[in-house]
Order: structure tokens, then C-alpha cells, then sequence
């Protein structure tokens, strides 16, 4: 295997494909980028056996086509340290691959590439396409809310659902659910989890430079995304997902409106004299104002009042404010409305300007 | 004890003391800020037995009185409370109130007198220095000085003023840093201190913050750094710092300039691929060239050729990368000059415009 390539071409594929491999792997060759070289074009693949994503190259100079895995990690930082529009060949002698540029000369261990495990996918049953700005939108309102190493593996993903003409995307922990939908012309009903790792490499590779429709294709285990010269493979969550409609709340009938900033400022003030593992923060709405307190186990305090539109009854109602900030910060509006029924029932908060988003937040007994 | 401040007048002065404030303490009062109110004037004190910073401002509506309050609470508050918003506090019984606006906090409090203070000594020198010489002085040498080394009195800067200069000496046993700054007006023989590792970060802190002049005044136990608003005091450390004079090699023959930028480059390249612990490196010289060749236990080199101005015998000899790379790194001139003897003597680094500083670099066995 041989090939000669300028550093601008090479650095920014290394570093997709580079940055799905783990600082730390179970097996050395998932620490090793795959590259496999045909007559006109140069293909780079990283994985964490979860994640794949291999990268395209088509503009060098083939030397001898072949196929051999090197460590990530010191090629992107060979070619990162390398001046600014150097050219650099790499050229597969014996089990060791030499990599040159300049004056510069070193040789780079290799491992077999038999070893090297592709994700193998079957043809897709189901593919959507979207805008990568709605995209984008969806993933900003949701992913948030994923739990994180939870035992409740389903969990630590974000439902996409396709039904009746909507596409959707739930992320909850249980405690916290965030959902927002876009309109599209996608027929029949799924449901995929997508993983927390394949919903940042999702992020990552939806940079509008290539193109502003992203699709996504879909097997029963497996989300394909191609985007230019980039193509991205994660594996789902097989799991049946929670009844995400079951956890919304009806029948609230007190409703506040509250300015966005405003509120998630005070929220942050009054968290840091709350408990710092409990992080709870107790709400008391009055007519025209909503009230917040937290205290901690050194006694300390802080209370904060915040003016709202609020006309009804008074209630007293704890959170973990960190679910709070959360929720505000996923909205761009100016102004939020929360509903609350009582002190043992979930709060649902929307933003006055986005009809297509809603946040639930379980209540906290203090 | 009662004071009222703005906001953007607190805040930065409350951080600069804070940053002082260890993450784990021995004593809970370690994480707590002695507040003292005298006049109109605020003083603010943050320690951890080795270095104590106070900050002095002016107050609105002062009432006379002390208490320590804990230091990351209390600058979290200062910060999240919104910006030019004017802050009140007042001590109730054991506890401090913190108002703003429509937020209201109370903070959990120690009493004062259990504020250890650092003891002073007399001052026996004191010194003015612009502050900017001050700070690249320490910034030219600080990254020599060891970090938890049993020879305690390497973990620190050797400070020698006198002669109408300033030195500055750090070294972990295996390179050592050292620079001057003339200054006149400092009469007699030289008085040596050495000034903790982090007293040293902690006056570097300072600086950055200070424009214009400070003094420095040295006890037979301590080192004050005195500013119009800050005066930072740090414990020397009791100790026989090593003759650095006899560290210096003056017998080199063998003068190598090069581009430092080119040899920096060509430095972390080659390091990409050297033992990951160890990380040595072989730099061999010739008449008008420089090579460094790396290599690791899992078989993997790397080699460059750098093109420098050298007449004479050829040359090789090993180091620990990350020692040259230090060196290269807080040299400010375009070239470098390496002073080399033998495989067996350490090599000296100078800036080839700048004779005020001097680094040597121990030689390593590959």
C-alpha cells in the first residue's frame, strides 16, 4: 500500500474518522484507524464497535492499492505537527507503515487488518429525509434529557419515532422527559433508540457543508448516515422504549409565564446554596410571582422571587433545579410557560414560541 | 458587619483572592474568606497555610466587623448575580446575608479568630519591580522547578536579589532554568530565598492581574509581593538550594544555531513516536545539520533533519524531549543557541540576542 497526499486533505478525515475511537479500548485495534486504499480513492475508518465512521478521500496519488490499520492517535498527530500545506506519503514496509514528509521520516506499527471490526449492515428498510436545521432543532431540544450509564440501557439513548406524517425525538431519564417534533412526508409508524455516542457522532457529521438534507436510513440494529464523502454507522438500542406519552401530564390548571432568561438566572443563583446531591430547589407560586427557595444541610440559604403572569391558586412544589436550567436552556424564546396541578405531579414547560417542543419534570419531595 | 458593593467592583478582586483557596483542605476554615470591614475599606483574605493573598477595596454604607464565609460559594453568588447590579451584605448573629435586588442568600459563617493568618517576619530587603518584568522573569524559569519531589527544595524557585539584579533559578535536577533582571537601585551582596512552587504560581497569578510596579519585600521567612490593591504573602522554603553555578557547563565547544520555530516543529513530531514514559530522543549533529530520531518499545521511529549553522565534529547525544520542548518554548527570539560537549554533558540553551537567560538540559542514556 502506498500513497502521497497533501496535509489539508488528510487532516480533517483523520480527525472525523479519529475522533469515534475511544482514549481508552477494550482491544488494540480499536485504538487503529482502518485505511484501505483502492485504484483512485483512499477510504478511513475509525470505530468503537458502537460507532463507525469512515471517510472518504479521493484526491491522491495512488501508489499500490491495499488495505492496513495504524494507530490513530499519533497519525493524526504526525500529520497535525506537520507545517502548514506540506505534502506526505505513507508506504506499507513489512508489518511497519513509513510515513514521510519533508524531512521529516518515521514508520508506524501496524495490526492486522482481519482484525479490524466492521459493523456489517443489511440493506435499510426505512430511510427519512429531513433539513439538517429541523435536525438540528430536534437534537438541541432533546438530547439533553438522555440518562447517562443508566441500568435501564434504553435509557442512555434518544427515541426517533416516525408516525402519521411526524418525525420525533424523545430523551428521558426517567425523572426529566424532553420531545419535540417536525412535520415530514415520512409514512408508517417505527421506533429506533439511537445511542448517546451515535447521537454525538450524529452532531458532528450534520455540518451544513454537506448539504443542507440530511438523510437517514434505518435497519432493524443499525442507523446509516451519509453526508458527502462521510458515512456514519451506529448500532441502536434494541429495546421496546417507554410509553413517553404516559409521562406527560394533563389536567394542570396553573399555568405561568415566566421570562425565560430571567427565571434561569434566578434558577442558578438560588442552586448554589441547595443541596449539592439532591440539587433540589423548592417553587411557591402566588399570585403575579413565583418564589423560589433551596437551603443545605450547612444551613445556608437562598430565595429569590421572579415576577410571572399568575393568576390561581398557591402552590408549593420542590425540583432538582439542574433539570430546570436544563430545560430552559434547550429553548431560543423569550418567554416560557410552565404548568404545575400539585405538588406530587410532573410540570410540564413549553416555550411560548415553539409549538412542537415539550419538557416534563418529575416533582422532588423536599 | 455590614458593606454594600457593585458588582463588577467585588467580583474580580474576590476571584484573584479565592483562586488562593485549595479544593481539599485540612481545616474547614481553609475554604472559608476572612471578610473584615475597616472604614470604608473591604479586606478580603484567602490562605492555605503556605500563601495568603489579601485584597483591599473601597465599600459603600461599611459597618465595622469580621467573618469568614466560604470562598466558592461566595463567588459563585458574586458571579451569577447579574451584572453592574449593586450587592449588600450584613451580619446577622452567625450569618451572612447576601441581597441583591429581589435575591436574598444567607451564607454559613466561621468565627474570625480561628482565621489562621501566615506569621510575618520583618522585612529585611525590599525591592520595586515592574510588574511586567516581574512576571516574565518567573514565567522564563517556573516550568524547571520539580513537583513533589523529595528533594523539597527543588519544588520551588530559587529568588536572589541583590547586585543590582534580580535572579530567578528553578530546576528539577534534571534541566535547570535560570534568568535575570537587572534592576538598579537593589544595593548589596545577593540574599537568596527559595519561594514554594506555589507561591510562585500564585505571584504569576497576581502579576497578570497588576499593571504598573509592586514590592517585593523578603523576611528571613517570607516573601511579600505588595500591590496597591493586593499584598500576597508566601512562606520560603528552609533549604539548601544546589550551586547552580556548578550545574552550568562553560566548557561547550560545539555552537549550534537554529531556527527555534523549525526545531520546536520538528521536536513534537518526532516526539509523536519516542517512549511514551521515558520520552527520550537522540539528537545528532553534523556540519549544517541536526537530526532527532525517536523510537518506542512497539517498534515505531521517527526522524527528522533540521538544517542549522554548526562547523565542526559530529555529535550524539540523548535527551528527554519534553525538556527541550519546555526550553523552546519561553524563548522569545527567532533563533536558538545550543551549547553541546560531549555525549556525556548537558547542553546549555540560550536565546543568542538575550544573554540574561540561561537553560541547561541534562543529557539521557537511550
Amino acid at each position: 500500500m502506498r500513497f502521497t497526499i497533501a496535509r489539508e486533505k488528510f487532516l480533517e478525515p483523520l480527525q472525523l474518522a479519529g475522533g469515534v475511537v475511544e482514549r481508552r479500548q477494550t482491544s488494540p485495534i480499536l485504538a487503529n484507524l482502518l485505511l484501505n486504499l483502492e485504484e483512485d480513492r483512499l477510504v478511513i475508518t475509525g470505530t468503537d464497535q458502537e460507532v463507525e465512521l469512515s471517510v472518504v478521500i479521493t484526491d491522491l496519488v495512488v501508489g499500490t492499492p491495499g488495505e492496513v490499520t495504524v494507530p490513530a492517535l499519533k497519525l493524526l498527530d504526525i500529520c497535525k505537527s506537520l507545517p502548514e500545506g506540506a505534502g506526505m506519503s505513507a508506504n506499507l514496509e513489512g508489518k511497519r507503515v513509513a510515513v514521510d514528509s519533508g524531512r521529516f521520516n518515521s514508520f508506524l506499527a501496524t495490526l492486522p487488518v482481519s482484525e479490524f471490526p466492521n459493523i456489517h449492515t443489511n440493506a435499510y428498510d426505512v430511510s427519512i429525509e429531513l433539513p439538517v436545521q429541523d435536525l438540528k432543532r430536534l437534537l438541541k431540544r432533546t438530547s439533553f434529557a438522555m440518562a447517562q450509564q443508566d441500568v435501564r440501557y434504553f435509557f442512555n439513548g434518544v427515541l426517533l419515532e416516525m408516525l402519521d406524517g411526524v418525525v420525533r425525538l424523545v430523551a428521558t431519564n426517567g425523572q426529566r422527559l424532553a420531545t419535540s417534533f417536525v412535520k415530514t412526508g415520512v409514512k408508517g409508524s417505527h421506533q429506533f433508540i439511537i445511542p448517546r455516542k451515535g447521537v454525538a457522532e450524529l452532531v458532528r457529521v450534520l455540518d451544513e457543508k454537506f448539504g443542507e438534507l440530511v438523510t437517514l436510513n434505518f435497519t432493524a440494529n443499525h442507523m446509516q448516515v451519509d453526508r458527502g464523502n462521510v458515512r456514519l454507522i451506529t448500532k441502536l438500542i434494541d429495546a421496546t422504549y417507554p410509553d413517553y406519552l404516559r409521562a406527560i401530564p394533563s389536567g394542570g390548571d396553573k399555568v405561568i409565564v415566566a421570562d425565560r432568561k430571567l427565571l434561569k438566572e434566578a434558577l442558578s443563583r438560588t442552586a448554589i446554596l441547595s443541596n449539592e446531591l439532591y440539587r433540589n430547589v423548592k417553587l411557591m407560586l402566588v399570585e403575579g410571582k413565583l418564589d423560589m427557595y433551596a437551603n443545605n444541610p450547612q444551613q445556608e440559604e437562598a430565595e429569590e422571587t421572579v415576577t410571572v403572569e399568575y393568576e390561581g391558586d398557591s402552590l408549593e412544589i420542590g425540583f432538582n433545579v439542574s433539570y430546570l436550567i436544563e430545560a430552559l436552556c434547550a429553548m431560543d424564546g423569550d418567554t416560557v410557560r410552565m404548568t404545575f396541578s400539585d405538588p406530587g405531579s410532573a410540570c410540564l414547560l413549553e416555550d411560548t414560541e415553539d409549538f412542537d417542543s415539550f419538557y416534563v419534570i418529575s416533582p422532588m419531595v423536599l | 458587619m455590614k458593606f454594600s458593593v457593585n458588582r463588577e467592583i467585588l467580583l474580580k478582586p474576590l476571584q484573584q483572592v479565592a483562586g488562593v483557596v485549595e479544593r481539599r483542605q485540612t481545616l474547614p476554615v481553609l475554604s472559608n474568606l476572612l471578610l473584615q470591614v475597616s472604614g470604608n475599606h473591604l479586606s478580603m483574605t484567602g490562605t492555605d497555610l503556605e500563601v495568603e493573598l489579601i485584597g483591599k477595596l473601597e465599600v459603600l454604607s461599611p459597618e465595622d466587623g469580621e467573618v469568614t464565609v466560604p470562598a466558592r460559594k461566595l463567588v459563585d453568588i458574586c458571579r451569577e448575580i447579574p451584572e453592574k447590579a449593586d450587592i449588600e451584605f450584613s451580619l446577622n448573629e452567625s450569618r451572612l446575608e447576601i441581597r441583591s435586588g429581589r435575591f436574598r442568600s444567607t451564607l454559613s459563617t466561621l468565627p474570625a479568630v480561628d482565621f489562621p493568618s501566615v506569621d510575618q517576619s520583618s522585612s529585611e530587603m525590599t525591592a520595586e519591580l515592574d510588574s511586567k518584568s516581574f512576571k516574565k522573569l518567573l514565567d522564563q524559569t517556573a516550568f524547571a522547578m520539580a513537583q513533589q519531589d523529595v528533594r523539597y527544595f527543588l519544588n520551588g524557585m530559587l529568588i536572589e536579589v541583590g547586585n543590582n539584579q534580580v535572579r530567578a533559578v528553578a530546576t528539577d535536577g534534571h534541566r535547570l532554568a535560570m534568568s535575570d533582571l537587572v534592576q538598579e537601585g537593589i544595593d548589596g551582596p545577593g540574599k537568596q530565598v527559595i519561594v514554594p512552587r506555589k507561591g510562585v504560581i500564585e505571584i504569576q497569578r497576581l502579576l497578570q492581574e497588576v499593571e504598573h510596579k509592586v514590592v517585593v519585600s523578603i523576611g528571613s521567612s517570607h516573601l511579600c509581593v505588595i500591590s496597591a490593591m493586593f499584598t500576597l504573602t508566601t512562606k520560603l522554603v528552609d533549604g539548601k538550594f544546589p550551586d547552580y553555578d556548578r550545574v552550568i557547563p562553560k566548557d561547550g565547544d560545539k555552537v549550534v544555531l537554529a531556527d527555534k520555530q523549525e526545531l520546536r516543529q520538528a521536536l513534537s513530531r518526532t516526539a509523536i513516536l519516542s517512549n511514551e514514559k521515558f520520552r527520550g530522543i537522540r539528537v545528532s549533529i553534523s556540519t549544517g545539520q541536526l537530526q532527532l530520531s525517536a523510537n518506542n518499545p512497539e517498534q515505531e521511529e521517527a526522524e527528522e533533519i533540521v538544517s542549522v549553522e554548526y562547523k565542526g565534529d559530529s555529535l550524539e547525544v540523548g535527551f528527554n524531549v519534553s525538556y527541550l520542548q519546555d526550553v523552546l518554548g519561553v524563548i522569545g527570539n527567532e533563533k536558538v543557541r545550543i551549547t553541546l560537549l560531549d555525549g556525556n554533558s548537558s547542553a546549555v540553551l540560550e536565546d543568542p540576542e538575550c544573554e540574561k537567560a540561561v537553560y541547561v538540559v541534562m543529557p539521557m542514556k537511550l
